[in-house]
């Protein structure tokens, strides 16, 4: 990044409607705003004058749990920890005061129906946008957050309920990216039509906003797709394109284009996923995995690949049947070393490599050649924590709860200092303005490295691609999400062929669009009107695409119509013109999120029924989201049966305000739960299998943000009851989220079946 | 003397019998007599001759004899009955060591006992297939069927007798036929010999005695995952190389310059089935990521049948996926059970919830049924075969004998993947059904489901479950594998449950429920999960953290009438505390039981190994401990820096262990610590070490070693 890009950087700013803001060089100097510093590689810039040791006491601490990375703007720190337990766990991100630690402020979320196990939250880092000083959050449990920072919430989403998006036991979170003014997350999702099938993918948002840029699929599906992923993307630009590298749940490490999400291309190194962040070397990209390999028995790679000299030609294929990004062939590999490591990230310092293994040794590696220069065994193992660098020394948390910090100036790495800390380190530290923060799963430390002054390297200034001729429009936001009666404002924007805008369109037409490739042909029940799109009050449950055509230019919007409040699903209106395993069938509405192949419409004893699917036990739950993930009180019931015997039945409920309310077949109970270690309430309540029964539930939220969740469950036609068979009042309730439908058949086994949807808001 | 050696070479006779039964065994019978003939008839000829003088006389007194011959036997039977399943063991055990210093001393006795041999099998022959259903110990319920088949060959003309009489003692696989042959040359050979034996056996012996100062002696076979019921890995080998190495992997992912190895088997990529071995064949479980078989690709839990000499692969079984992902049959971890062993059947757990029979010949002698659906089976399992396309199968794929589904049959829902060997029994085969949480781990979604199961042997029907509650109180799941033995006399089943408790359950014993279902008779359960472990101030303590209580995933083991114990944790869920407890049901039950609780070790997933009053055990966190086993006090403790999975293994003085960091630590067996050795492998060793028929395995996470000392 020299001075002559200077020019290319400034007229970028001019393009972009986004203020002048403090010259990017400016912007690492005694800060730390995203998890792997200032190059992406956990190297921090400053040196020390005077001993530079690390003061084993440290300069505060603070009793926050925690699993991830502080970030520092502009002498606030940011904090990403949890504390509580049972349903008052909560995640919290607090700003402090970078001296004293004291809290500024801080925002909590509660985990909703999520996965996560054994406390597993704040796996990752906020990230800052320099420009605005917002702080960004995506947790675990899909919670996408934008905060000014003064820790004023700017927007929010929901990512399982909006996009599908899937949670897994292992909670890693990752880091959000902000490159311009595009916000990066990732997650696998299951959305609908050709984004139904589960992927890894990534999502680009206007970080101001939060409307949806693109959404984008570089990576394949199983058998590859086993894992979830929190590789955080390194951005760059090269050949032109500003791009991000990952790695992904399916064993790639794949480029995309920040700009339009356009996959370019992508190398398969394992079969489960690669969780490390890749760094650059030079015009290699080095990462390391844990999982097995294509074509070594030996589990674990550290790798070097050398990236495609011409990124609009670059060599790759698309695999026929597993589709992706195209495959870049195996001979771009310069090196590999047997090392095993799933989530530790390679710190990458000048033409060294330093990389923690699973079972707890610290290697230096030449990251030239791969080959291994000194080890050092510093425990039994290692989770999730990368060294951060400063200054010729390695700062590295062990996950026993051993930090160390390592002479890494000579031939040899030499052990200088062995912290105890209390607890287990999970998250890397961050270096900022001689301090050193690390926060482990009891405390958060700050640490002091002792100096007499400190010089600021410079960061290089990220160099952004110049832009070319408009070839293309995009649709702000990409993705719209219509309740029937409503209508929102698409703004239609010319881009080049690398996806960076070059203004607004004038006078954009608009027409529905089936792409020729779609397996179903579905078209949304909604009209343009200008740049407005509005679907009508009695408009139907629909999804589908529109073509924006401006002179020679054109671009695709996507978006789903779902049920306005009331709603009512009695499936009679459903023509059964499948043939499936068990008799003719439909599928249920397209737009409905998590349904499709899990649940299917059927006819039993002359009704249409919705039934839970069984032929692949993969899919033996389901959480389906029906409606708008903005709803709050209301009232959601339904006729729900499982089928089976006295002791193999099924569970079946309803999914109201990010609560699972359901009848547990073989505990013979119904129970409250929203991911059940935080929730799992359960009163008494026998079930017998083939036998209906009509579910009610509802949520109220009271004044100081406490709230109560009811249900009520009964033998179809018999009366009503009076009282909430059960009642539950949550300290902190979860103020609103979508209905669903919640079926879950243990092995697929025994099926589930639900009837007579009816949601009315209180 | 003579009386011993009479009553030891009955017993031996019996043993060599019962060890040696089959399900079909009259078939096996025939056809190890065929065998057994072609390679004895010259060997035996002079054993044939008396028996044909003692039988002829014996055929012509038989009439009249039988009823005495029958009280007599009673009388002997009753006392064999008592003493044939403890005194067997024993007597192998005695028998074994006797080998080496008996040569010389019994020499003179080597024609009294041929003699005596000679006799006893017709008079046992006929005698014994009257008495054999008063024998409760399985020594005479297998005693009874070959006695059947020799009864049979008994009643023909006075050659068909002859031959079946020599031949019956033969088909017992080989042990009779090596008596009577080692009657000759040395009476130490024929008590070795009456252990069933392999057929190598014969010809290893043979050529032995001059090379037996310098080869592995001792232990004959590992026929189970825990070498016998007991899951008390202690082997009295002899001899091991103290210098054997790990070698190298080259560019081809082989193994090169392994010392002493006698070969190397490259398994997949991950490898938790631990070998067992026996009659010329040896057993491990891994995953499909080096594919045996061309047209089987994709990941698979597989079955390797090696051939003991050369390892070379003999047949595998290949058992698709569930597609379940981490949720229940977890990707690449194969088959996580050793194959048991029992005549010509092999049992394992698979990946996907299935209790297999397979036939250790796989194909090479048909397809054996009553299941024959093997082509189907190799695209969905068992739960899938309806519907399922079949698969053009290779000639060295298995042979499935019965299978039974455990996920839809009992509704159970394995957490993860289903992990667990089954241990064998007179009638039965014992097994953990795998049965835990979901993905929340904390929701059990099958609590009506058993954890513990057994299966009839023969059919692979259901005969009963445990109804002890387990599932209901499932901390995580049921991952440990059942012993069986005899406890104070009582046959019993125990079960290291995923509830922390450890139960005894009496062997075959099941009593019909109101509902219908055969429950097991629960004899009596410990609780081995300390109660501070559980509470703190009336609270209970979350699982899964480090001050938190555990269930047990390791195997318990049968010694001198006790039990032991230890709890642990999946090793996702890190270090924490454990508890080593040993347990003598005929103080009582619950905590009456225990006599002590070593709480010194972390939580492990090791089983324990107690030898000369040594207990010993390792922990997750990478220690081995030496504890008395007799008063659960400390003797000594190792750190070994590396995650450990696998248990430790006790044979010609010295403690065996491997851990995460392919390092196996060799040390001294002994009350006072003294490290020996640290091999070093490429690879993480999960597994044990195993030793067989003179051979040493080692299997790292790809590899399987097979050390002998040239």
């Amino acid at each position: 990044m020299k001075l002559k890009h200077l020019s290319l950087f400034t007229a970028y700013l001019a393009l972009l409607s986004s203020p002048l803001w403090v010259a990017a060089e400016d912007v690492h100097k005694g800060n730390w705003i995203s998890w792997r510093g200032p190059l992406q590689t956990g190297v921090s810039l400053e040196t020390y004058a005077g001993s530079g040791e690390l003061d084993p006491e440290p300069v505060w601490t603070d009793d926050i749990r925690g699993r991830g990375t502080a970030v520092v703007y502009n002498d606030r720190l940011y904090t990403w920890g949890y504390r509580g337990k049972g349903p008052d766990l909560e995640e919290v991100i607090q700003a402090r005061d970078e001296k004293t630690g004291d809290v500024l402020w801080e925002a909590v979320e509660q985990d909703i129906y999520s996965d996560t196990i054994y406390d597993r939250y704040s796996i990752g880092a906020p990230a800052i946008d320099p420009a605005t000083e917002n702080v960004f959050v995506a947790t675990t449990f899909g919670i996408v957050t934008c905060y000014s920072k003064d820790g004023e919430q700017q927007w929010q989403h929901c990512m399982t309920e909006r996009f599908g998006r899937l949670t897994f036991p292992n909670g890693r979170a990752g880091a959000p990216v902000i490159d311009g003014d595009i916000l990066i997350i990732r997650g696998v999702t299951s959305y609908w039509g050709a984004d139904g099938p589960a992927r890894d993918r990534f999502f680009g948002f206007d970080k101001n906003t939060g409307e949806l840029l693109w959404s984008s699929t570089p990576g394949v599906g199983p058998p590859f797709l086993r894992d979830s992923s929190m590789s955080t993307p390194y951005v760059e630009t090269r050949d032109g394109k500003r791009v991000f590298y990952a790695g992904t749940g399916c064993g790639n490490i794949v480029c995309v284009n920040v700009n339009d999400g356009t996959p370019l291309w992508r190398y398969q190194i394992s079969k489960g996923g690669v969780n490390s962040s890749p760094v650059i070397h030079g015009d290699n990209l080095v990462c390391i995995h844990g999982k097995e390999n294509l074509d070594t028995t030996e589990i674990g790679r550290a790798f070097a690949i050398a990236l495609p000299a011409d990124y609009d030609n670059t060599g790759g294929e698309i695999d026929p049947a597993l589709k992706g990004a195209p495959r870049l062939p195996a001979d771009v590999e310069q090196w590999r070393n047997r090392l095993e490591m799933f989530t530790s990230s390679p710190t990458l310092v000048g033409d060294k490599v330093y990389q923690l293994t699973k079972t707890g040794t610290l290697y230096c590696l030449s990251a030239t050649s791969g080959e291994t220069l000194w080890e050092l065994k510093l425990a039994n193992e290692q989770l999730h924590a990368s060294p951060t660098y400063a200054d010729g020394k390695l700062y590295v948390p062990l996950f026993p709860g051993e930090f160390f910090v390592i002479d890494v100036s000579g031939d040899e790495g030499k052990v200088l200092q062995k912290i105890h800390l209390d607890g287990n380190c999970i998250g890397s530290p961050a270096i900022c303005n001689g301090r050193v923060y690390v926060h482990t799963t009891e405390k958060l430390y700050a640490f002091q490295i002792k100096n007499e002054g400190i010089t600021y390297g410079e960061a290089p200034a990220p160099v952004y691609p110049e832009a070319g001729p408009a070839t293309k429009l995009t649709a702000v936001p990409a993705d719209v999400l219509l309740k029937s009666g409503d209508s929102q404002i698409v703004k239609i924007r010319q881009t080049d062929a690398n996806g960076i805008p070059v203004g607004d369109a004038e006078e954009v037409s608009f027409a529905k669009f089936i792409p020729p490739t779609a397996k179903v042909k579905a078209e949304m029940d909604a009209a343009f009107d200008g740049n407005t799109i509005a679907a009508a009050t009695d408009a139907k449950l629909s999804a589908g695409a529109w073509k924006a055509t401006s002179g020679d230019l054109s671009g695709i919007v996507r978006g789903r119509v779902i049920s306005n409040l009331p709603y009512n699903e009695d499936f009679e209106s459903f023509e059964l013109t499948g043939e499936g395993k068990e008799g003719p069938f439909a599928y249920p509405p397209l737009p409905w999120i998590g349904a499709r192949l899990k649940w299917e419409v059927r006819e039993l004893d002359g009704n249409k029924v919705l039934a839970k699917t069984l032929d692949r036990v993969l899919f033996q739950r389901s959480l389906s989201f029906i409606g708008d993930p903005e709803l709050s009180s209301y009232t959601l019931q339904a006729d729900m049966m499982t089928d089976g015997n006295r002791r193999v039945k099924s569970v079946m409920g309803l999914i109201n305000q990010r609560y699972i309310i359901a009848l547990i077949g073989n505990a013979n109970k119904l129970e409250i739960s929203s991911n059940h270690e935080r929730v799992k309430v359960a009163v008494p309540f026998p079930i017998s299998a083939k036998k209906w029964y009509t579910l009610k539930t509802q949520v109220t939220t009271n004044e100081d943000g406490s709230g109560t969740v009811q249900a009520k469950a009964w033998v179809k036609g018999e009366p009503e009851p009076e009282a909430w068979t059960i009642e539950f009042d949550h300290k902190n309730v979860h103020k609103k989220g979508a209905p669903g439908l919640f079926g879950f058949s243990p092995q697929s086994q025994k099926s589930v079946f639900v009837d007579n949807i009816a949601i009315t808001q209180n | 003397m003579k009386t011993t050696l009479l009553t030891t070479s009955c017993l031996a006779l019996l043993a060599a019998l019962l060890l040696s039964s089959c399900q079909e065994q009259v078939d096996d019978a025939g056809a190890a007599i065929e065998k057994a003939a072609d390679a004895t008839a010259e060997k035996t000829k002079e054993a044939v001759e008396a028996t044909k003088e003692a039988t002829g006389n014996a055929v012509e007194a038989t009439k009249e004899k039988t009823a005495e011959a029958a009280a007599a036997t009673a009388e002997k039977a009753t006392d064999l009955k008592d003493a044939a399943a403890e005194k067997t063991k024993e007597a192998v055990e005695a028998t074994k060591e006797a080998t080496g210093n008996a040569v010389e001393a019994t020499k003179d006795a080597a024609s009294n006992v041929a003699e005596a041999t000679k006799e006893k099998t017709a008079a046992a022959a006929a005698a014994t297939a009257e008495k054999a259903t008063n024998l409760k110990d399985a020594a005479a319920e297998k005693t009874k069927e070959a006695v059947e088949a020799t009864k049979e060959a008994t009643s023909n003309a006075v050659e068909a007798t002859k031959e079946k009489a020599a031949d019956a003692a033969a088909a017992t696989k080989d042990a009779t036929a090596k008596a009577a042959e080692k009657a000759k040359d040395s009476a130490a050979k024929v008590m070795a010999d009456t252990k069933a034996n392999t057929d190598e056996s014969s010809e290893k012996l043979k050529d032995a005695a001059s090379k037996l100062a310098s080869s592995i002696t001792g232990t004959t076979e590992w026929a189970q995952w825990g070498r016998d019921g007991s899951n008390n890995m202690v082997a009295n080998a002899k001899n091991i190389p103290s210098d054997f190495t790990g070698g190298e992997v080259d560019g081809d992912g082989n193994v090169v310059g392994a010392k002493h190895a006698k070969w190397v088997v490259k398994m997949g990529s991950q490898a938790y089935g631990t070998t067992t071995v026996k009659d010329g064949r040896v057993f491990l479980g891994t995953n499909n990521e080096e594919p045996r078989i061309e047209s089987i690709k994709g990941d698979k839990g597989i079955v390797m049948c090696l051939d003991e000499e050369t390892g070379d692969l003999q047949w595998q079984l290949a058992v698709p996926k569930l597609g379940a992902g981490k949720v229940s049959d977890w990707e690449f971890l194969g088959i996580c059970s050793s194959i048991a062993i029992e005549g010509k059947y092999g049992y394992v757990v698979t990946n996907r919830g299935e209790i297999l029979c397979l036939d250790v010949y796989g194909m090479s002698d048909g397809n054996d049924g009553p299941f024959t659906d093997e082509a189907k089976y190799a695209n969905g399992g068992l739960e899938k075969l309806a519907e399922s396309d079949a698969a053009t199968l290779a000639a060295n794929e298995a042979d499935i004998v019965w299978g039974y589904d455990i996920r839809s049959e009992l509704g159970a829902f394995p957490h993860n993947i289903t992990s667990s060997s089954v241990v064998l029994t007179k009638d039965h085969i014992y097994a953990s059904t795998s049965n835990g949480v979901d993905w929340s781990h904390i929701n059990i979604p099958a609590p009506n489901s058993p954890s513990l199961i057994a299966l009839d042997k023969k059919t692979g029907e259901l005969a009963g479950e445990e109804l002890s509650g387990i599932s209901e109180r499932v901390m995580h799941c049921n991952w440990s594998s059942p012993a069986a033995g005899k406890i104070n006399g009582v046959d019993t089943v125990v079960f290291g449950a995923g509830d922390g408790w450890t139960y005894g359950y009496q062997t075959g014993a099941f009593e019909e429920d109101e509902e219908g279902f055969m429950i097991m008779k629960e004899l009596w359960k410990v609780d081995c999960c300390p109660q501070e472990y559980r509470f703190k101030d009336g609270e209970p303590i979350k699982y899964a953290t480090y001050p938190g209580p555990s269930e047990i995933i390791s195997s318990p083991v049968i010694y001198n009438d006790k039990v032991y114990a230890a709890i642990g944790q999946d090793p996702e869920h890190g270090e924490g505390v454990g508890a080593l407890t040993c347990i003598d049901p005929s103080k009582g039950n619950g905590e009456d039981a225990i006599v002590w609780q070593f709480k010194g070790v972390g939580r492990t997933i090791s089983t324990p190994s107690v030898a000369d009053g040594i207990c010993y055990l390792a922990d997750y966190s990478g220690r081995l401990y030496a504890v008395d086993a007799e008063n659960g006090e400390l003797l000594w403790e190792h750190d070994t820096f590396s995650h450990i999975w696998g248990s430790t293994l006790v044979a010609d003085g010295k403690v065996f262990l491997g851990n995460e960091d392919g390092e196996l630590v060799v040390l001294k067996h002994g009350r006072e610590k003294e490290e020996i050795d640290t091999i070093s492998y490429p690879a993480p060793i999960y597994g044990s070490p195993v030793v067989a028929n003179g051979v040493l395995y080692v299997m790292t996470q790809t590899h399987l070693y097979a050390y002998a000392a040239e």
